[in-house]
């Protein structure tokens, strides 16, 4: 059911217990007064009738004694016998009344003389004494039924019932009227309250003046993890445990606690009921009200954990955006300078007899540069730099082959649990692997007895707000565990630092490429220790949601007479000559140019000639002049067939990771050795042309065939199961 | 020697006397006779225990204010009276409770006005309009003045009997309001003496016997006196009973007797009374 329906339900069904009893008071006290006027109305009536009709015979009996009296003084031994005026006195009416009866009564009691019959029986009588001179000789009695009266209360009474009834209903509809209203508009304004207090983000509890939970909305059942019901009537200690954010320690009252010290506002830790925690904010105000001032509190609080986390991420993310800044720049220029000792020994090697000495110092020296611009790679991987060059792939593949490899010569064993129909991802098949071989080789490093490396990978989809630091959606989650002595929480907040290391002979890059690799990719990496329990890297990568594309298959053949001709641009002579040299020694016949204004210039005259260049190699950075984008932009404006490669130090820059988006058909990152100027040269002249076709390229006859590098794809269906179409293929390393 | 006489024969005289009395005690307690009744008849019985006093001189003839007819019946039974005065016959349950009636003389029921009223006759339809209330003033303007008697009074029960018409008219007398009630013939006679414009009853022997000042009406041109009574052109009597216990006292006897000896008779004539046989 909608909580808020529910919840609805609930405040409506409350006030209608209270309506309940507050119409039966409203009940018993109309009733009470509706019996008080049925029956006081007859009572009343008969009371003063009754009282009345006293009075009356009183007076009556006074006034007929008097006149006895006179009688008997008159006539004192015969008065008994004075029938007629006796009978005179008692025939005076003061007033008609059917049933009224006197009698004069001697002094022995015997009736001297009455009116009529006794009348009947309920009676009121009433009675004087006769006295001659003074002395009681006798009595005169007056009586009067009171059956009328009697009969009129009855009518009285059946009014009253009508009146009574009258009342009742007046007491009862009109106050239960006004009551319900005012019933609900509360329950209204209550609900309205309520709702409002469980719509709000934050977790809502309030309390009795005791600290007894009372309500607690949505958001405070989640973060608690306790339902309403369950909580209802449990101390607020139980229910909302706080941890204090400096001392660690729990609060034995948060309520109290939070009042004393007004510390609303510090980020203490929440423990849930299944032991999770939560960094919150809270606050706590006292309700006033109650016998002792205080009817109870309203605490409010906040998960800020992902808000926390954020932080915490955006810090570490601007450190090491500044750490690839500087490593960037540094290796851009070391890149530079080891592209053309590079390119000279390897010159020099095609120069020299094979058999010579020298070629073995040209050799170890040949090494030591690639180890030096291996350095300067990582450094651009994990700087500004290292954009991926993304493609359509699968990850279990890529992930297999890496850890694999990484346990290759260890006692640790690998654990695969790769969900089927793992989704594609756009990703760097190369930095994807390099990543899962820096965490597969800490894991490997974590567990030196040996051990099981446990790698999950498993489709999620991450909702909004469920991950602090991963945008919702699709993702591909690639868990890698290990056993091992796992990570002390002092450095845990450290191990993403470049050259942070706790071990010997660890380069303190490994996590800092990794979470680089990630970083790029749009995914995250996360890292989870507990000391001696082991240690869990989560890799988020996101899923593909686009088709998969269809890998150019450029196997085709192509055949030319001639030297192919290339125009070398860049501002380092030093690199610019090593490449000319490079490309002569593939048998092409290159020709150099300082910026990209000349390298047009010179592109146009060769046209103009008749003798075009088959291909442009261009620095992409010229300070002060234009650059390989520029020129590539112009010279394809101009001639839309020319064939341009860039060539660029700064992989870093979008250029080089996107750069069919710019028009180039290849991309060489420096340092580069001649095999690798071959094969991008070969494959950038494989591309059809009109004007290309027909010539046959010495690198062609020897028969090297490669894929186009980011050449033009063609996308294959929709709908298509990622990881299962042709361009699952990895690229060559 | 006569001085020592003298003295012996007053000495022996009151000796005598206290020995008669001591011997003959009857000689020298009087005898006492209690009468009262219908005021009618106090007047008349006035006049003839003054005659059975000096007949009878050891008898004390006491006779208390009229107590009315009913009265006197019950006080005769009771014997509070030796004899008591009535104007109608003793009922089967007085008969029943012991008394014993005689009949001793008749007299006219008349109607009387106040002498100030110019009137002298009437008739029975101008008294059945006054009693009916249909007449309230005199032919002179003034105004008319009807003292009533009690409903249980013989006055009363003599009119109802006239007529029909009369005791209808009656009925409703005693229902108006604001009219003077005599509760005894006396009363009644007084009232009308005092009571200017009045009209009322009384009888032909308590106007002559008591000497009243008030105007007794001939009734379509009869006037009410002994011989029209008698003769039976007066309609309107009223009959004197004297009541007794069974076993009345001897003074009691002895006055009955006087009463309808001839002598009593004889005094009675002469204030309005009718004596019976």
């Amino acid at each position: 059911m909608n909580p808020t329906a529910w919840f609805g339900m609930k405040v409506r069904r409350s006030m209608k217990t209270q309506d309940r009893d507050l119409s039966r008071i409203i009940g018993w006290l109309a009733g009470i007064v509706a019996v008080v006027a049925a029956l006081g109305l007859p009572a009343v009536y008969f009371a003063i009738g009754y009282n009345s009709m006293a009075s009356a015979l009183r007076i009556e009996a006074e006034a007929c004694s008097r006149e006895m009296n006179r009688i008997a003084s008159e006539n004192p031994d015969m008065w008994e016998f004075e029938t007629v005026r006796i009978m005179g006195v008692l025939e005076q009416r003061f007033e008609e009344h059917a049933g009224d009866s006197r009698r004069v009564l001697g002094s022995g009691g015997n009736v001297i003389a009455a009116t009529v019959e006794p009348v009947p029986r309920p009676a009121l009588v009433r009675s004087r004494l006769i006295r001659e001179s003074g002395r009681p000789v006798g009595a005169i009695e007056v009586s009067r039924t009171f059956r009328p009266l009697i009969l009129h209360t009855g009518l009285f009474l059946l009014l009253g019932v009508l009146l009574g009834i009258g009342v009742y209903l007046v007491l009862w509809i009109l106050p239960m009227a006004a009551l319900r209203r005012a019933l609900g508009q509360l329950a209204r304004e209550k609900e309205r309250a309520q709702v409002t207090l469980r719509s709000i983000a934050d977790g809502v509890i309030t309390t009795d003046a005791e600290g007894n939970m009372e309500f607690m909305n949505r958001h405070a059942e989640g973060m608690t993890g306790w339902s309403r019901e369950e909580a209802a009537g449990r101390h607020v200690r139980e229910v909302f445990r706080v941890l204090d954010g400096r001392t660690g320690q729990e609060l034995s009252d948060p309520l109290a606690e939070r009042q004393a010290d007004s510390r609303a506002g510090e980020q203490n830790v929440l423990v849930a009921r299944d032991g999770t925690r939560r960094l919150i904010d809270d606050s706590v105000a006292a309700i006033p009200g109650g016998a002792a001032g205080n009817a109870g509190a309203i605490l409010v609080f906040r998960d800020e954990t992902v808000k926390v986390r954020e932080e915490e991420e955006r810090v570490k993310w601007q450190k090491l955006e500044s750490l690839g800044t500087l490593a960037g720049g540094i290796a851009h220029d070391f890149n530079n300078f080891l592209a053309a000792i590079l390119g000279n020994i390897s010159l020099a090697k095609q120069i020299l007899d094979p058999g010579s000495k020298a070629v073995a110092r040209l050799e170890a020296a040949e090494r030591a540069s690639e180890r030096a611009s291996e350095l300067a790679g990582k450094l651009l991987t994990f700087s500004k730099g290292g954009k991926p060059v993304r493609e359509r792939i699968s990850l279990e593949s890529i992930v297999q082959d890496s850890a694999l490899l990484s346990v290759r010569g260890t006692p640790v064993r690998c654990e695969f649990g790769i969900a089927e129909g793992l989704w594609a991802t756009d990703a760097d098949a190369g930095q994807i692997g390099q990543a899962i071989s820096n965490l597969v080789i800490n894991a490997v490093q974590a567990m030196p007895g040996g051990g099981t490396v446990r790698i999950r990978g498993a489709n999620v989809i991450i909702g909004q707000g469920e991950m602090a630091y991963v945008k919702p959606g699709p993702y591909v989650k690639i868990e890698v565990t290990d056993t091992g002595v796992g990570i002390p929480g002092k450095n845990l907040k450290r191990i993403f630092d470049p050259y942070f290391t706790t071990r010997e002979n660890g380069s303190g890059l490994g996590l800092t490429t990794s979470y680089h690799i990630m970083k790029n990719h749009g995914g995250n990496l996360f890292v989870e220790s507990e000391p001696g329990a082991g240690t869990t890297a989560s890799l988020y990568l996101p899923a593909s949601t686009e088709c998969m594309p269809r890998v150019a298959e450029a196997e085709e053949e192509t055949a030319r007479d001639g030297k192919w001709r290339v125009l070398v641009m860049d501002d380092e002579d030093l690199v610019r000559d090593m490449e000319i040299g490079m490309l002569e020694h593939l048998g092409c016949e290159a020709r150099g140019a300082r910026d990209g204004s000349e390298a047009i210039g010179m592109y146009k005259d060769a046209a103009m000639e008749g003798m075009p260049f088959d291909l442009v190699v261009m620095d992409l950075t010229v300070p002060g002049k234009m650059g390989g984008k520029e020129a590539c932009a112009r010279l394809l404006g101009m001639y839309p067939d020319a064939r341009v490669i860039v060539c660029s130090g700064y992989s870093s820059d979008p250029v080089m990771s996107d750069h069919a988006a710019y028009g180039f058909l290849g991309m060489l990152g420096k340092p580069f050795r001649m095999e690798e100027l071959k094969r991008v040269v070969e494959q950038v002249l494989a591309f059809p042309t009109g004007r290309a076709r027909g010539k046959i390229p010495e690198c062609r006859k020897a028969g090297i065939a490669t894929m186009v590098a980011g050449g033009r794809p063609r996308g294959l269906p929709c709908g298509q199961p990622p990881g299962t179409g042709p361009g699952s293929r990895r690229r060559p390393a | 020697m006569r001085v020592r006489r003298r003295v012996g024969i007053s000495v022996a005289w009151i000796v005598s006397l206290f020995l008669g009395a001591a011997v003959f005690p009857g000689n020298v307690r009087a005898e006492t006779l209690r009468i009262t009744g219908t005021g009618g008849a106090i007047g008349g019985m006035r006049l003839l225990a003054e005659a059975f006093r000096k007949a009878e001189p050891g008898v004390e003839v006491i006779l208390p204010r009229s107590i009315g007819s009913s009265g006197g019946i019950r006080a005769a039974i009771a014997g509070k009276l030796d004899i008591g005065l009535s104007a109608r016959p003793l009922s089967a349950e007085e008969r029943a409770e012991g008394g014993r009636q005689t009949a001793y003389a008749r007299t006219a029921f008349v109607f009387a006005v106040n002498p100030d009223v110019n009137l002298s006759d009437t008739t029975l339809a101008e008294v059945i309009d006054i009693y009916a209330g249909r007449k309230t003033d005199w032919e002179d303007g003034t105004a008319l003045r009807l003292i009533l008697r009690p409903a249980a009074d013989t006055d009363t029960i003599t009119l109802r009997k006239i007529s029909p018409e009369m005791a209808h008219a009656v009925e409703r007398s005693q229902k108006r309001e604001g009219l003077i009630v005599a509760t005894t013939d006396q009363n009644s006679a007084d009232e009308i003496e005092r009571t200017s414009g009045s009209f009322g009853t009384s009888t032909l022997a308590l106007v002559v016997s008591e000497k009243r000042r008030i105007r007794m009406l001939s009734l379509s041109g009869v006037q009410p006196t002994t011989k029209s009574v008698r003769d039976g052109t007066y309609p309107y009597t009223k009959t004197f009973f004297m009541v007794t216990r069974q076993a009345p006292s001897p003074a009691a006897e002895r006055f009955i007797r006087f009463v309808r000896s001839p002598e009593g008779k004889a005094i009675l004539s002469r204030v309005g009374h009718i004596p019976l046989p």
